[in-house]
């Protein structure tokens, strides 16, 4: 039940990551492997740097004032099957030229330093690592242009684009309420159908690597199980890593939970571990 | 407005809440009649003073106002010269504020993004300071600016360089720039910063971001500054008066040509009137001017609402 950081196969593997904002750090010393497949569910204390520790992974912490990240953040190359979408839309090979410059995230050629002055052009990095946001953010448009924008900007002009707007939306649960009112306001929507939407953004750009901070945190029960399966779907060709504040979310989705607590990861808790009262309790008083 | 709490107050808090609520309550009554009488006397004062202006200019308004004697078509064409009428005057401001918009527009908005999504604080700190300092000459400097500037061409490159429309629009685009930069950079940074980050976090570049989804979201402030931008340029008067205007110019020959401008007109007017008639088509100019801009910022805001039908999505069908 100690923490395992190192994987064998790792999809992604983080080595003493630090991130700071003005000097004082919001996560120290962290590091963890991610397997190629697979939801690892991060469960820990409000203000314990889950999130700083996801935008880490995408250089999102970059976009704000005196961030500094230090550490090392290496991808591997994808083993995708390459059956791609739960839609059976084939994700594109490595190679598919970004806004600037070919992809060369996840390429052939071994692991890649995100960190590294040879990482990844930073945007395609982003588009291959997709993250929902623990607030929904649904950009001020139409709900067909939310979706159709940052694919038409990542992607270029795609001829199969609608059809794919309606795969997305139909794998979230949101076809049915939003097939009426495609040029609405994506801001009209309710909370939950926002971070559906949202859900969606992120899928329809066809991301190698999901980071999901809380993404049922304002979804009923029926939907959460929804979005749960369809991330158990997602997770099955693709390294997931979910922050969650249910416990109940944690067992039933995760292949492995890991306690993040002071800014870094401590110990890890697999569903056999999990099993018993005395996981469960073991896991409890990690996360006091 | 003399809502009691809607909640029970605890019970445990001090009694002392009936003095210490009474004060601020008498005190949200000033400030409520005070914010009433403010607005109230923002609009008579808009109201008597165009209430005033139509009960002198209507009775101008007219064919005879616009061309005199000369037949309508002819003079639009350009064919007939009015000598007593103010269609020059309208059609030269029409080109000034026109002229002037152009070269305004990319300059100012292009700052405005500049200062608010790309610069440095050091450069910000700047060239920040450079538009407070252009926003504060006056209009009449301006003007003496762009005669100086002339002054200068002919005794150097250009002897026989002379005032004219361009030069009056490039001053009036000088002069209105500041205010373009600053509700520009406004409507910009009024944004979330949420926005930026969810364009980053779908692997949008800073350039898509800017332009694709910050500037269409700003577009109303922008456009907001783009119109303050027009009503001032057709208003101003000082700038011109330096740079080429004059009262008998007829239809604008070109952009090396004299002109005539409303304001111009209605200065000229008011200043130099001989009998009660001249001055009565001077009204009628001023609320030929007002209708002018006014008709402007409508079409700035029917262009606006389009804008953002298309942007955020149909809003009608509700
Ligand atoms: N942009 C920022 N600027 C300064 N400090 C920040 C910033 N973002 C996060 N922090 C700090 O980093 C620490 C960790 O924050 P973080 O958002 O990662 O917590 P969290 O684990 O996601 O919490 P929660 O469960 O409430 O979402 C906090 O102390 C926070 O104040
Ligand atoms: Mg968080």
């Amino acid at each position: 039940m100690e923490l395992n950081i190192r994987d064998p196969e790792p999809g992604l593997r983080v080595t003493g990551l630090r991130v700071s904002f003005h000097g004082r750090p919001a996560v120290e010393d962290a590091s963890l492997d991610l397997p190629r497949t697979g939801v690892t569910v991060l469960l820990g204390r409000s203000g314990s740097g889950k999130t700083t520790f996801l935008r880490a992974l995408n250089r999102l912490n970059e976009c704000f004032p005196g961030c500094e990240t230090t550490g090392s953040i290496l991808l591997y190359p994808g083993g995708r099957g390459g059956e791609g979408l739960a839609d059976g839309t084939p994700t594109t090979p490595c190679g598919v030229p970004g806004p600037d410059g070919p992809c060369d995230v996840l390429g052939p050629s071994g692991p890649c330093d995100v960190l590294g002055p040879s990482g990844p052009a930073l945007t395609e990095l982003r588009r291959r690592v997709g993250m929902v946001f623990q607030t929904p953010n649904v950009l001020p448009m139409s709900i067909r242009r939310n979706l159709l924008l940052p694919l038409e900007l990542v992607r270029g002009q795609l001829p199969d684009a609608p059809a794919r707007m309606q795969a997305v939306l139909t794998d979230v649960g949101l076809w049915d309420d939003v097939r009426q009112r495609l040029d609405r306001p994506a801001a009209q929507l309710s909370g939950g159908q926002q971070q559906r939407l949202c859900l969606a953004r992120m899928l329809i750009l066809q991301p190698d690597i999901l980071l999901l901070d809380e993404p049922t945190a304002s979804l009923d029960a029926a939907t959460t199980r929804d979005v749960e399966h369809l991330v158990r779907r997602l997770a099955a060709d693709r390294p997931v890593l979910m922050v969650s504040h249910s416990l109940g979310q944690a067992l039933r989705l995760a292949d492995r939970v890991v306690i993040f607590a002071n800014g870094r990861p401590q110990r890890e808790f697999t569903p056999a571990d999990l099993g018993g009262d005395a996981g469960r309790d073991a896991l409890m008083q990690a996360l006091l | 407005m003399t809502g009691r709490p809607i909640s029970p107050e605890p019970r445990h808090l001090p009694d002392r809440r009936i003095p210490s609520g009474a004060r601020p309550r008498t005190r949200e009554h000033v400030l409520t009649v005070a914010a009433w009488l403010a607005a109230v006397l923002v609009v008579s004062v808009a109201a008597v003073g165009c209430a005033y202006l139509l009960w002198r200019g209507v009775p101008t308004l007219g064919r005879a106002l616009f061309f005199g004697d000369t037949p309508p078509l002819l003079a639009m064409a350009g064919l007939r010269p009015v000598w007593d009428g103010i269609w020059p005057a309208c059609a030269g401001s029409l080109y000034l504020v026109g002229l002037a918009t152009l070269l305004v527009l990319g300059p100012g908005v292009g700052c405005g993004i500049y200062l608010a999504e790309y610069a440095g604080p050091r450069a910000r700190r700047h060239l920040g300071l450079a538009v407070e300092l252009l926003a504060g000459v006056p209009s009449i400097v301006m003007g003496l600016f762009g005669f100086t500037l002339i002054l200068v061409l002919r005794r150097t490159f250009v002897p026989q360089a002379n005032t004219c429309l361009l030069l009056a629009a490039g001053c009036l685009a000088l002069l209105v720039l500041p205010p373009l930069v600053v509700s520009t950079r406004a409507a910009l940074e009024s944004l979330p910063h949420g926005l930026r980050l969810t364009g980053a976090a779908l692997g949008l570049t800073r350039e898509q971001i800017v332009f694709r989804v910050l500037l269409p979201e700003a577009g109303r402030g922008i456009l907001g500054g783009v119109m303050l931008a027009m009503g001032r340029a057709a208003e101003d008067t000082a700038v011109i008066l330096l740079t080429g205007v004059v009262a008998n110019a007829g239809l604008p020959a070109g952009l090396l040509a004299k002109f005539e401008a409303l304001p111009f007109t209605i200065y000229y007017t008011a200043a130099q009137y001989q009998t009660e008639d001249e001055l009565a088509r001077g009204f009628g100019a001023a609320l030929v001017l007002l209708a002018l801009s006014g008709s402007m910022m409508l079409g700035a805001g029917a262009l606006q609402r389009v804008m953002e039908r298309r942007h955020k999505g149909e809003d009608a069908w509700n």
